[in-house]
């Protein structure tokens, strides 16, 4: 017998069980008494077209079902075999990162004076986020973020998405729009009183307090904020938040009624010990990714390698380390920031200025914070250069960062401290278009390899070789050259370096502590330039990142 | 044949609620002996036993009523707390909806029980099958070669060698899709990705994969040659690097390997295994972030 439009869903759907199930999973027959750590869900993925697939329609792209633990296994490599199966997965229980009690006496006024800036917003909590602050020698896991602002021009109001729980209304924050989907019958994204986790306005708040309105903290970008609960007052399933971050990337999921357009940046401080990412969480990230949305995630706070730890493990994600205000990594021998190859960049990750559900103001701790920092600053690139891709935005912030404060040998590989000005300073578009990128040539993206150049045919030589990338604009006329020019430090005797037709070059012999560097557009003598001035090349600084072991 | 077994596993639910019962488990209803397993689908290797524990009521006595009686052995372990299975061999992965009646009463309801079969006697054939798929960009694009190729072309360009215009012409000149191998190659994957769908649906016995990873093999060394070929036309620039590297590259046979990757630079022209790590030879230690020896290195570096 052949079946026709009745699959196997169909067929076991109808012998189920009713019962309260949250966001559409279905159960497995005869043990709904099971509790939820005594079941797996199972995430099944249809093939594109199949019966299956017909039947949960095109806003699921995937179907859950929980099955006792003792039959996961097995159940699952039944379902494997069936017609129209794509892949059987199991789901997570998701957390916010473990939520961290502030040390005992732990006061922000422990040698932090709060800082006397100029032009600062007069939000009363803003004198306590030190996050904003100019780094000096005691204080270097800061963001400098007040002195990108001013570099930053709001070429275009950003769209936030904050996967999250424990979202409430507060006078401070604006929600432009959100969705629940921790429930199939609750949409509202706002928390019940009954919830006192306030975790998701804490970061909301970070990223997208009102500014300058006095009232409660700065936030970081004046943006249209999309909370979204993927998790109830903090736990919830890791299929849930791929299903939110396809919602705020523009797809059509469940009933949830379609924003208008994908958001620019998705804020996850949530994690799942997973040991890899999964497959529906991966595909549902590389969705947003190809529709230009930039995602960040929290590494997770349990002091261990963050590899194992979803969605921070996932590609195409910024995962976001913690620091303390020295700029060590925050933690010790209790709970701490995760670290590893997998985390991209650090930030404040310790007494970070936020507001609770009462919008009182309050120190929080966790990665969980530095995260919507580091969503924030890569907002103040976006704003400004709207056109950047992920991977670019990515790349930039990986590269505006300072080392890291004293990091030991048994946690390397977590990145640097991201620097919001320097990032600014570089992708400002108030910077003249014809300045070159400059760099040692170890710093390029490209050579991750570095024992590959460091010990073999370009290994004695490489601290001197410098890089020099001329933005083309169009090219230069045939008779003239992308100039180099030296001058000693103490500013005696110009020389001309290079000159060359090539806009990307390689100088020897670099050393920008006895010289300064400067560029221009000139003939072959370096004469008649195009520039009354010769510009000015600043190195660009950047952690020397952990080598590219590929492992 | 998969629509059928698809039935088998709609009535087998539909028995299941039907006996349930409302308990947490499998059990006959109306037996003065009531009869529960702790789960309701196994996974099991052939020819190998596998237990579900349960209660059986005091029942010695198990047999299957099923169609796929012949497929399987059962019995209950010597100390009663166990229902022992033994599938018999499989040249496929396969699922059996198991029928059970314990003891000798004709009007005994049948407990059901789902297996899930595997196959494990092709065990190391599905891995490479498994490994080769989840490869097939890297080994299309020919990555571990462009990886290569491109460093050893940027090491010219910082010693002076070639400037950046010759390089990122030389770059240029790497494209895999103008090899001969191709398409043979890309169509070769998407027949073998076929045969595993169908093989692991038990739509297809071990041996008709087997032939197509053949298949898929052939293609590959073929494949391998061009980005080999292209190395060898800057063994000017290689030569600055590691002077033997051209005659390495001669002497290497890309080959599947324990490390499940396949590759030409783990072969004994580059270094050797040592258990189950690939150890370079000291001349290309340097490069050993760049020669994947592991299937889930990152061998590319990210650009801008």
């Amino acid at each position: 017998m052949k079946l026709s439009k009745a699959s196997i869903t169909a067929l076991l759907l109808s012998s189920l069980v009713s019962m309260p199930v949250a966001a559409a999973t279905k159960s497995l027959p005869g043990w709904q008494s099971q509790t939820r750590e005594e079941t797996t869900t199972l995430v099944v993925t249809y093939e594109p077209g199949s019966v299956q697939a017909q039947n949960i329609g095109s806003s699921m792209p995937f179907e859950r079902i929980r099955v006792k633990t003792e039959d996961a296994e097995g159940y699952a490599a039944t379902l494997r075999q069936q017609p129209g199966i794509a892949r059987v997965e199991r789901d997570y229980i998701t957390r916010h990162p473990d939520p961290v009690q502030m040390p005992a006496g732990t006061s922000l006024s422990q040698g932090f004076r709060a800082q006397a800036l100029t032009g600062a917003p007069n939000d009363p909590g803003f004198s306590e986020q030190i996050s904003w602050k100019t780094p000096t020698s005691r204080e270097q896991g800061v963001h400098d973020i007040l002195a990108a602002h001013a570099l930053s021009e709001q070429n275009e109001r950003l769209r936030i998405g904050i996967v999250d729980s424990g979202f409430f209304s507060i006078s401070d924050l604006q929600y432009a729009d959100g969705y629940n989907f921790t429930s199939s019958v609750n949409s509202e994204f706002l928390e019940p009183a009954s919830c006192e986790d306030a975790h998701g306005t804490a970061v909301a708040s970070i990223l997208g307090a009102t500014t300058n309105n006095a009232i409660g903290i700065a936030g970081i970008l004046d943006a249209e904020l999309y909370p979204v609960r993927g998790l109830e007052c903090g736990t919830g399933d890791l299929t849930d938040l791929a299903l939110a971050i396809r919602w705020l990337a523009g797809d059509m999921v469940k009933t949830a009624p379609a924003i208008d357009q994908p958001v620019h940046i998705i804020n996850a401080s949530v994690g799942a010990d997973t040991g890899a990412c999964p497959d529906f969480l991966q595909n549902a990230i590389d969705y947003a990714h190809d529709k230009g949305v930039t995602v960040v995630a929290a590494a997770g706070n349990k002091n261990q390698d963050a590899s194992v730890s979803s969605p921070a493990n996932c590609d195409h994600v910024i995962t976001a380390g913690a620091v303390e205000p020295s700029g060590k990594l925050w933690g010790g021998s209790g709970d701490g920031s995760n670290y590893g190859d997998t985390v991209d960049v650090l930030a404040l990750g310790f007494l970070v200025i936020s507001l609770n559900e009462r919008e009182e103001i309050g120190q929080w701790v966790g990665t969980s914070f530095a995260s919507p920092i580091v969503a924030g600053i890569a907002g103040l690139l976006l704003q400004n250069n709207p056109l950047l891709s992920p991977a670019e935005v990515a790349t930039i912030l990986r590269q505006s960062v300072r080392p890291e404060v004293a990091p030991t040998a048994e946690k390397q590989g977590q990145g640097g401290i991201l620097d919001a000005h320097k990032m600014m300073s570089l992708w400002s578009s108030d910077m003249g278009e014809a300045t070159p990128d400059f760099y040692q040539v170890m710093d390029a993206p490209e050579r991750c390899h570095r024992e590959a150049y460091t010990e073999t045919a370009v290994g004695s030589e490489v601290d001197g070789l410098y890089e020099v990338h001329a933005p083309l604009n169009g090219g230069i006329e045939p008779d003239m050259r992308y100039t180099v020019f030296r001058t000693p430090a103490s500013g005696d005797g110009k020389t001309l370096l290079k000159a060359t037709e090539e806009h990307r070059f390689i100088l020897t012999d670099v050393d920008t502590a006895l010289y300064q560097y400067a560029f221009n557009i000139c003939d072959a003598e370096g004469n008649s330039c195009l520039f009354g001035e010769d510009l000015p090349m600043q190195p660009r600084i950047t952690v020397a990142s952990a080598d590219c072991s590929g492992h | 044949m998969n629509n059928k077994r698809s039935l088998l596993l709609a009535v087998a639910a539909c028995a299941l609620t039907a006996c349930g019962g409302g308990g947490d488990s499998e059990s006959t209803s109306g037996s003065s002996n009531p009869v529960s397993l702790d789960q309701q689908y196994v996974a099991a290797a052939e020819a190998k036993d596998v237990q579900v524990s349960g209660s059986f009521g005091g029942y010695r006595e198990v047999r299957v009523v099923s169609e796929n009686r012949t497929q399987v052995r059962v019995s209950i372990s010597d100390d009663g707390s166990s229902l022992v299975i033994r599938p018999l061999e499989v040249d496929r992965p396969k699922t059996l909806n198991l029928s059970l009646v314990f003891g000798d009463d004709p009007a005994a309801t049948p407990v059901s029980l789902t297996i899930y079969v595997q196959n494990t006697s092709s065990t190391e054939v599905e891995q490479q099958v498994t490994n080769l798929l989840a490869q097939r960009d890297a080994l299309v694009s020919l990555e571990q070669e462009r990886v290569l190729y491109r460093y050893f072309l940027d090491v010219a360009y910082l010693r002076g060698e070639i400037n950046d215009s010759r390089k990122r012409e030389l770059i240029e000149a790497f494209q895999p899709s103008a090899s001969a191998s191709y398409s043979s190659l890309r169509q070769a994957f998407t027949e073998l990705r076929e045969k595993n769908t169908d093989y692991q649906k038990g739509a297809l016995p071990d041996y008709r994969l087997g032939e197509s990873l053949d298949e898929l093999m052939t293609e590959l060394d073929s494949h391998s040659g061009f980005g080999s070929q292209k190395l060898e036309e800057i063994s000017d620039y290689t030569s600055l690097v590691a002077s033997g590297f051209n005659q390495s590259l001669t002497n290497s046979t890309p080959e599947y390997s324990r490390a499940g990757v396949y590759s030409r630079f783990l072969s004994t022209a580059f270094g050797r295994f040592e258990g189950d790590e690939f150890i370079l030879d000291p001349a290309y230690q340097p490069l050993a972030s760049m020669i994947r020896s592991e299937q889930q290195q990152e061998i590319a570096c990210e650009t801008i």
